[in-house]
């Protein structure tokens, strides 16, 4: 029979021994046969010496190989570990799923609203170029202007622009209003965004006054309303009374949702200059770059200034990369917050998760300290840990990804709404890799402690001094970590209540108007079939049909809504004291209303009368001085003195353009931003511009929502081709408005708190060890009669003490956070001292609330019981 | 005359590498270092040593080869290595402790 070497190897050494022995009973005189028999006898049975010390090396080949065999019972142990203590295992995989799933849900989120590259390819190199007044203030692009840029501009590999309309789609004899664009031929090609069927707009088709009529259809739209039925390429649709023939479908839907019908923009030279209503973007050409774009761009808008002097004086252009726009500074800024908060977070859960296992580190010390005695490999006592850990990862971030998905959801169907693009917020690849990512990274910063204190320390001084000095290093790691919670949650929560601050004022601001009760929708009357007069007479009709209805107390019109997403602006003039360059006029933001806008957005009327049927003229037609409305903010403005303004005369947009005469003078509206004081607003008489999709507010004394079947019948009474677009309560639009810092606020609020109870639970924690730890001393000090509440005291100071230190770090630690907050802020300081009180207050208050059931306990003690334990 | 003591459990990895410490030792001498330094009051069974040694030497604490004896047999001898050493020391350092305590206990008046 072949032996392998070891086992020849031991048979060997047992052999020798025995003969050793032999050797030895042979020299104190025995016969060489009873030597043989007593040395064999002495040695006992060779078999189980051999099977034992082959036993002592698990297999022969040591190293790797035995991996997986470590690893199993790794594995089993730790699941023993973590079943053996249930309520410690359920706090800590609770703190990694809250962590973990708060991360990926405030990523999935920023990721999708701001971090997502925008869905062209290189993005990067797409600007958008806006005109820039005299003041230095950015606005859209006119028509002639664009023309004048695209034609003449020599850094963009081509310049498109595109016009956001509501155009009315009819259907099946049924009219329904649908989100429209009027773009260049080049939009699809610069973007990226060509057809995936058909074909995209031709240059002629592009031209003013083009005969061809077409239209291309978004992805979305297709597959909605036509089936996705390829037979639609050719067909006409009725888009705004035109039969419109479709050529393309085009994969819009991701940059624009919700945007259906792409028309040509065919741009009209002839348009007035000063109509800037364009959203003008441009594809760098190669090796350009945006200075090099800015400076081709200035140089245009300076000819075009001198051109034109009576539109274009002093105003230039500005290029911007197209992200600043689709996704804006102040949003980018809410995302940031929100990752760094979550951050912050994180590594509060981290702070947690340590903690706890130290906890039970503590209480493994000594086991841990028998089984390195016993010999356990180091390597496999990290191993033990290590896997552990990967255990708590495993389901903590497993139970995390699929808890984010549902609260996504909810966040999606509790967030803002106006922004589209949270809509796209999914668990996707990145993210999940980011919760990886969350998961390791918590368990193996939070593992840290543990393994080091019971590497270093723990395990060579836990048996020669049993447990003592071990845990009081370990106590230090733990007040560490307690102290590190604390100042994270202090800046946590300090951010929340900033937010939170700032957020109950904006509810309290006075807007100005009176929202309640008011529904507004808007009708499309197409310039095809309608000028402004007829537009006039149409609602007029409509109104009358409106108030019949019981309850319904006004009815107004205006070019924009409340907190819609036009705000038009223009400039105006004291006519007495008119400047000589339009940069010296009054920026303001204008409405063109009907008399009866004011009592049915509920503006107060201060001065004077509002547009009453006097005022009612033609478009084109002649008034000598066309009446205006203006806010008691552009009064102010405009008559510093406290000069009555009813009766004065104010030049309309430039140097030497049309006085108007100011009939009255209404309360300031808040509604365009509520965050910010309100423009100087002029409201002139509706029939002063051309506005295809005006809004009509209808007051009433009900419930607004139960209006609009109501609502809908009087429209179609008057015209059954006009659809009645998105009709809702204007409270909703003031919800919205402030939906971001609302979601913000209830974000930050919940990690708050979710924090504040990690730090609670973590004091407590140090707390209860701590009284453990000393009870002897309590025992001893209730035994020699000290005072019960200056126990108690001592058990708390010592919680406070390391409360106190935390939210000390935490707050100096703020200050310097906070200051990156002040842009989202309103009417809140940055170091609001309300906010910087009372947070650490709280605080603190929690510290004692949470030590002060361990001090109780503590005096529960039993004397005898605490000495005798020792 | 049974003054025979047993071993402390635990501690034989620790007399094993104090026997091989000072020179190298097959298992037969080691068992009978040990007999003979405590006047054979303390006798190590064969069915503990040779897993010991073997174990110890997987660990890296001893290494081991064949030689010839003084009889010239040959025997498989065991060496401390500087790992070993250091293992020694701690193991010592640490029944040092131990049995303080248990004196310090032990002594102590009730």
């Amino acid at each position: 029979m072949e032996l392998d070497p070891r086992r020849r190897r031991i048979r060997d050494e047992i052999g020798h021994h025995i003969d050793e022995l032999e050797t030895e009973l042979r020299a104190g005189g025995m016969s060489a046969e009873d030597a043989r028999a007593e040395a064999a006898r002495r040695f006992g049975d060779t078999g189980s010496v051999e099977r034992a010390t082959r036993g002592a090396i698990p297999t022969p080949a040591g190293g790797w190989s035995r991996v997986p065999d470590a690893v199993a019972q790794d594995v089993r142990y730790a699941v023993r570990q973590l079943v053996g203590r249930p309520l410690v295992s359920a706090l800590t995989i609770a703190t990694i799923v809250v962590g973990v799933a708060a991360t990926v849900v405030v990523f999935s989120v920023v990721h999708a609203v701001v971090l997502r590259p925008l869905p062209f390819p290189e993005p990067d190199r797409v600007m958008q170029v806006n005109q820039t007044s005299p003041q230095g203030r950015d606005y859209s692009v006119s028509e002639p202007n664009f023309v004048d840029f695209r034609a003449r501009q020599g850094s963009f590999v081509e310049m498109a622009a595109m016009g956001f309309a509501t155009v009315t789609l009819e259907e099946g004899g049924e009219a329904v209003a649908v989100e429209g664009m009027r773009v260049s031929d080049t939009f699809f090609s610069l973007l990226g965004l060509s057809p995936t069927v058909g074909r995209a707009f031709l240059p002629e088709e592009d031209r003013f006054g083009a005969a061809t009529q077409v239209a291309i259809l978004s992805e979305a739209a297709w597959t909605r309303r036509f089936g996705g039925s390829e037979e639609i390429l050719g067909r006409t649709i009725l888009v705004d009374g035109r039969a419109l023939e479709v050529v393309g479908i085009a994969p819009t839907d991701r940059a624009w949702p919700g945007v259906e019908i792409f028309t040509p923009l065919a741009p009209d030279p002839d348009q007035y200059r000063d109509d800037q209503r364009l959203m003008a973007v441009g594809r760098l050409a190669p090796g350009v770059t945006m200075d090099v774009a800015q400076r081709d761009m200035d140089r245009i808008a300076a000819d075009l200034s001198n051109e034109y002097p009576n539109s274009n004086d002093g105003w230039g252009a500005r290029v911007a990369p197209v992200r600043d726009w689709l996704v804006g500074d102040r949003l980018t800024r809410l995302g940031t917050l929100l990752l760094g908060v979550v951050g912050v977070f994180l590594l509060m859960a981290c702070a947690s998760v340590s903690n706890l296992l130290l906890a039970r580190a503590s209480a493994r010390l000594e086991e841990m300290g028998v089984r390195t005695a016993l010999g356990a490999a180091r390597r496999r006592i990290v191993g033990q840990l290590v896997t552990e850990g990967a255990l708590l990862a495993l389901v903590g971030g497993g139970l995390a990804v699929a808890l984010a998905g549902p609260a996504l959801g909810v966040v999606r169907a509790l967030g803002p709404n106006d922004v589209a693009r949270l809509a796209e917020a999914t668990v996707d690849g990145s993210v999940l890799l980011v919760a990886t990512a969350a998961a390791v990274g918590t368990v193996l910063l939070a593992g840290l402690a543990p393994s080091l204190l019971l590497i270093r320390r723990g395990v060579f001084t836990s048996l020669r001094s049993g447990t003592r000095s071990s845990s009081r290093s370990g106590r230090r790691v733990r007040d560490g970590l307690v102290v590190a919670q604390y100042a994270l949650t202090v800046t946590v929560l300090l951010s929340a209540g900033l937010l939170t601050r700032s957020f109950l004022e904006l509810q309290s601001v006075d807007l100005g108007f009176d929202p309640s009760g008011v529904v507004r929708f808007a009708v499309r009357l197409p310039n095809a079939a309608y000028d402004q007069g007829a537009r006039e007479d149409f609602l007029l009709r409509l109104g009358a049909e409106l108030e019949a209805i019981p309850g319904v107390e006004a009815v107004g019109a205006t070019t924009a809504s409340p907190f819609s997403r036009w705000r038009p602006s223009n400039f105006v003039a004291r006519s007495d004291r008119e400047p000589d360059r339009q940069e010296d006029f009054v920026p303001v933001s204008w409405r063109a209303v009907t008399g009866d806008y004011f009592a049915a957005a509920g503006i107060p009327l201060l001065a004077g009368r509002v547009f009453g049927p006097e005022d009612r003229g033609r478009r084109g037609q002649d008034v000598a001085n066309p009446p205006v409305v203006i806010d008691e903010g552009l009064a102010a403005e405009l008559f510093p003195d406290g000069e009555n303004p009813v009766g004065r005369l104010v030049t309309w947009f430039l140097p030497g353009g049309r006085q108007c005469e100011i009939v009255g003078v209404v309360a300031s509206a808040r509604d365009e931003r509520m965050d910010a004081l309100p423009r100087p607003r002029i409201y002139r008489p509706f029939t002063f511009s051309s506005w295809e999709e005006p809004s009509v507010l209808v007051r009433t004394a009900g419930d607004p929502a139960e209006l609009v079947p109501a609502i809908r019948r009087a429209v179609s009474a008057v015209d059954p081709s006009v659809p009645t677009i998105a009709p809702a309560p204007i409270e909703d639009d003031v919800r919205a408005s402030v939906a971001w810092p609302r979601f913000s606020m209830q974000v930050l609020v919940v990690f708050g708190l979710i924090a504040l109870t990690l730090a609670a639970m973590g004091i407590y924690g140090v707390t209860a060890f701590s009284v453990a730890r000393r009870r002897p001393e309590i025992g001893l000090r209730v035994a020699l009669g000290a005072e019960p509440a200056e126990l108690r005291w001592m058990v708390v100071r010592a919680a406070l003490r390391l409360a106190v230190l935390g939210i000390a770090i935490g707050v100096a630690a703020s200050f310097a956070v906070t200051g990156l907050m002040a842009s989202i802020l309103y009417d809140v300081s940055a170091t609001d001292p309300a906010t910087f009180l009372i947070v650490p207050g709280v605080l603190a208050l929690v510290a004692i609330a949470s030590s002060w059931l361990p001090a109780r306990r503590a005096l529960a003690v039993e004397p005898r019981s605490a000495l005798v334990s020792e | 005359m049974d003054d025979r003591v047993d071993l402390v459990p635990g501690t034989l990895d620790m007399l094993v590498m104090k026997a091989v410490s000072a020179e190298a030792l097959h298992g037969f001498g080691i068992a009978r270092w040990i007999e003979s330094v405590t006047g054979d009051r303390l006798s190590v069974e064969e069915g503990a040593l040779y897993p010991a040694l073997h174990r110890m030497e997987d660990r890296g604490w001893l290494t081991s080869d064949w030689q010839r004896t003084d009889r010239g047999r040959r025997a498989r001898y065991y060496r401390l290595t500087t790992e070993g050493a250091r293992e020694l020391e701690a193991r010592r350092e640490r029944w040092e402790g131990s049995a303080w305590a248990v004196r310090r206990i032990m002594d102590g008046e009730v």
